[in-house]
């Protein structure tokens, strides 16, 4: 699974392109200069301690996060801003940020789900107000959404009648129900009570070995290292180690990767090692 | 003693005038200030500092003001300054632009109260900000709103009595008119009371009612 498409598609074009961005909040700076290139079919993990920057540089692809300096390209399209005529860079309109997001699905840490529409709704909201499709077509789109995820007999309960686990794969197969080129997937597990994890990398890993191009930040090294084509490590919001997910785990050159696998490696441990 | 609450059969017409008058005033004094108190929110939710300072001095100002003396400023101070009209279309404008400032600060709550990424989510879904609006916002902000909604209703019902000072000829001002004729004050206020308490459980029962098909998610 872990040979990487990047390396034998220079040719293609990158589906996003993250160049020299920055983004302070105050004086502090969150990201400082990060480039990414995700190119598709892709499986990109993001790791790095908390408040490294890394949920940040995911919510600016789509821009639910405004960026001070640098470009972000998706499908080839600056994302957020425009040029105006006195050559200044303006923030886009929101039809413009909309048309351009449009390749992306996003799934957030907190599943996000409307709590007031049940599983259906939820799901048929945008192919029926952003598609404007019919609700008989709609709703065919959410039962094949919801067999995506194994959900199909909760398509009439409410979010709240659901457990965590489950709640996110609904918001996965929202997302899906608008057949997106690439998956955000910000700490889609972060929030599950451990036992309610498998579930949702479960249908992570379909959506991956079906080929769909993902960016994941994530705590769970496992699923990095089964899954991603390409693990990048943001440390105070730069990128400081890139690469296939052996270089990473295996032979993390950096010192401040070590040490955070090392940390990771302590909390995971079941037992001290006996030597 | 001398008891006859049957001596107000004889005004029966002149109270149901009354009586209609008042729902008439109620209802669309009601309807003005959810109407202008939800403006006046979501301006302060996406407006500027100038739109958010402007509307809390309105809020404070009207609030700050008894609603009787606001009544006599517009209704009798109004003509030396060119405002005029009937007394029951300023005083139902009035008790519309009183009620504006708590359904207001009811909507605002209510709009700090839905949580950022159900709207994030709307955003990355590629839904517009009216969709966004009327589908999510609205709805969840309902939930929080609604009981405080009912409340405020009831509370200008209350306060619609108030517009029989300026003559406005709803159930109360009939009321008082068949009393000091009659010198009957004990049955007709007895009677006055027993309609304004019969329209509050009427409205908390329709209240409780919305509030629990609005809520109905919410059952686990």
């Amino acid at each position: 699974m872990n040979a990487s498409p990047s390396q034998q598609r220079s040719g293609i074009a990158p589906i996003i392109d993250v160049q020299g961005v920055t983004k302070r909040f105050g004086s502090q700076g969150v990201l400082n200069g990060v480039d990414l290139k995700i190119f598709p079919s892709e499986v990109v993990c993001i790791v790095g301690p908390s408040g490294s920057g890394k949920s940040t540089l995911l919510r600016c692809m789509n821009f639910l996060e405004e960026y001070d300096e640098g470009e972000i390209y998706v499908a080839g399209q600056l994302i957020g801003y425009r040029t105006d005529r006195s050559g200044q860079r303006v923030r886009d309109t929101e039809a413009n940020i909309a048309r351009v997001r449009k390749p992306l699905g996003m799934v957030f840490q907190q599943f996000n789900l409307w709590p007031h529409m049940t599983v259906a709704g939820n799901i048929m909201e945008a192919p029926r107000y952003v598609q404007k499709r019919s609700a008989g077509e709609a709703r065919a789109i959410a039962e094949r959404a919801l067999e995506q995820v194994g959900l199909q007999d909760k398509i009439d309960e409410y979010p709240a009648r659901l457990s965590g686990g489950q709640q996110q794969r609904v918001a996965i197969a929202r997302s899906l129900a608008l057949a997106p080129e690439v998956m955000l997937l910000d700490e889609p597990t972060s929030s599950l009570d451990p036992e309610l994890v498998g579930e949702v990398l479960a249908v992570m890993k379909a959506m991956a070995l079906g080929g769909m191009t993902m960016v994941v930040v994530t705590h769970e090294m496992g699923f990095a290292a089964q899954m991603a084509h390409r693990v990048v490590f943001l440390d105070h919001g730069k990128i400081i180690a890139s690469g296939p997910p052996q270089a990473i785990f295996q032979k993390p050159e950096h010192p401040r990767l070590e040490q955070f696998l090392r940390s990771w490696k302590e909390r995971n441990a079941l037992w001290e090692p006996s030597s | 003693m001398n008891f006859n609450p049957g001596l107000l059969l004889d005004h029966i017409p002149t109270l149901a005038h009354g009586f209609a008058l008042t729902l008439l005033t109620w209802v669309c004094g009601t309807i003005i200030a959810i109407g202008l108190g939800f403006s006046l929110a979501v301006l302060q939710t996406l407006g500027g500092t100038f739109q958010q300072t402007a509307i809390r001095i309105y809020n404070d100002v009207v609030r700050g003001v008894p609603f009787i003396v606001q009544l006599f400023l517009v209704y009798y101070g109004g003509p030396h300054l060119g405002i005029r009209g009937d007394a029951v279309v300023i005083g139902t404008a009035m008790l519309g632009i009183y009620g504006s400032p708590y359904f207001c600060e009811v909507f605002r709550g209510g709009f700090q109260s839905v949580p950022v990424g159900y709207i994030e989510a709307g955003k990355a879904l590629g839904l517009r900000r009216t969709t966004i609006m009327m589908r999510i916002i609205l709805p969840q902000m309902l939930v929080v709103a609604l009981p405080s909604v009912v409340n405020l209703t009831i509370v200008l019902l209350k306060e619609s009595t108030v517009l029989s000072v300026i003559t406005v000829p709803e159930l109360t001002y009939q009321v008082s008119g068949i009393s000091s004729d009659t010198f009957a004050f004990a049955e007709c206020f007895l009677i006055l009371a027993l309609v304004y308490w019969a329209l509050v459980e009427i409205t908390m029962i329709a209240g409780q009612r919305a509030e629990r098909s609005v809520m109905k998610f919410m059952q686990r």
